[in-house]
């Protein structure tokens, strides 16, 4: 099971390039580069010339696949970064 | 003098005799089971099929093992001991036993990734080879 879209969420976010797509805040939009570090509430991006942190919370990403580019939505990703892969608690139902 | 002592909960025994009634009365009928009380959940099509979490975890440690070294190379040490605790931490959570290529490459000491001729020496003796980190810490494991 290798990284596809529908395990992205699940999956190491770390070295993967990335572009935010949507945010509250305006600043933030357009930001790209490759994710270099994650906490509960920011990714960390690596640019060409700096690196920023952008929160999970109300942003959109696109994360470049080597095959397409997949969108998520920020809210998913707002977890520990080593429980994110963990089904337990995250059922649909509650 | 004796009083009689009125019943407290009036109300529960009139319920638990009611509920003996239904027993009594459909005994093929299943009360512990929601299906029973009607569907309390959403179409199973709508739900994506659950991802075997072990596997994801495992490709999560070799991700960060070889980002962990290539942030090595490109001299960024604290990237990588902040690589290899998140393995760590994942193969924790998963009880995952890590990798032998990736016990015998990281510092016990500092979490580092240890890379001959960045920022550990490797010194062969009889018996077993002793890698030394910057840090200072040794470890050994034998030829094999
Ligand atoms: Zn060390």
């Amino acid at each position: 099971m290798p990284l596809t879209p529908e395990t992205l969420p699940r999956h190491e976010l770390v070295g993967l390039d990335c572009e935010v797509v949507s945010a509250s805040n305006p600043d933030v939009v357009g930001i790209s580069g490759t994710v270099v570090m994650e906490t509960t509430q920011m990714l960390t991006l690596e640019g060409a010339d700096r690196v920023w942190h952008v929160p999970k919370d109300s942003a959109t990403f696109a994360f470049d696949l080597s095959t397409e580019t997949v969108l998520v939505d920020g809210d998913r990703l707002v977890a520990r970064p080593a429980r994110r892969t963990e089904n337990t608690g995250d059922s649909l139902w509650r | 003098m004796r009083r009689e002592v009125p019943d407290p909960f009036p109300l529960v025994k009139q319920l638990q005799g009611g509920i003996f009634w239904l027993f009594t009365k459909f005994p093929n009928y299943d009360l512990t089971s929601a299906s029973s009380f009607g569907r309390h959940f959403p179409d199973a099509d709508t739900v994506p099929p659950m991802t075997d979490e072990a596997t994801i975890a495992r490709e999560r440690i070799e991700r960060l093992q070889s980002l962990a070294r290539e942030a090595v190379q490109a001299g960024n040490e604290e990237r990588a001991r902040s690589y290899v605790r998140r393995a760590r931490r994942v193969a924790e959570r998963h009880r995952l036993r890590l990798p032998r290529s990736f016990e015998r490459s990281t510092c016990d000491a500092c979490d580092t990734y240890l890379l001959h001729g960045h920022n550990a020496r490797s010194r062969t003796q009889s018996g077993h080879v002793v890698i030394t980190c910057d840090c200072g810490s040794q470890s050994r494991y034998p030829y094999d």
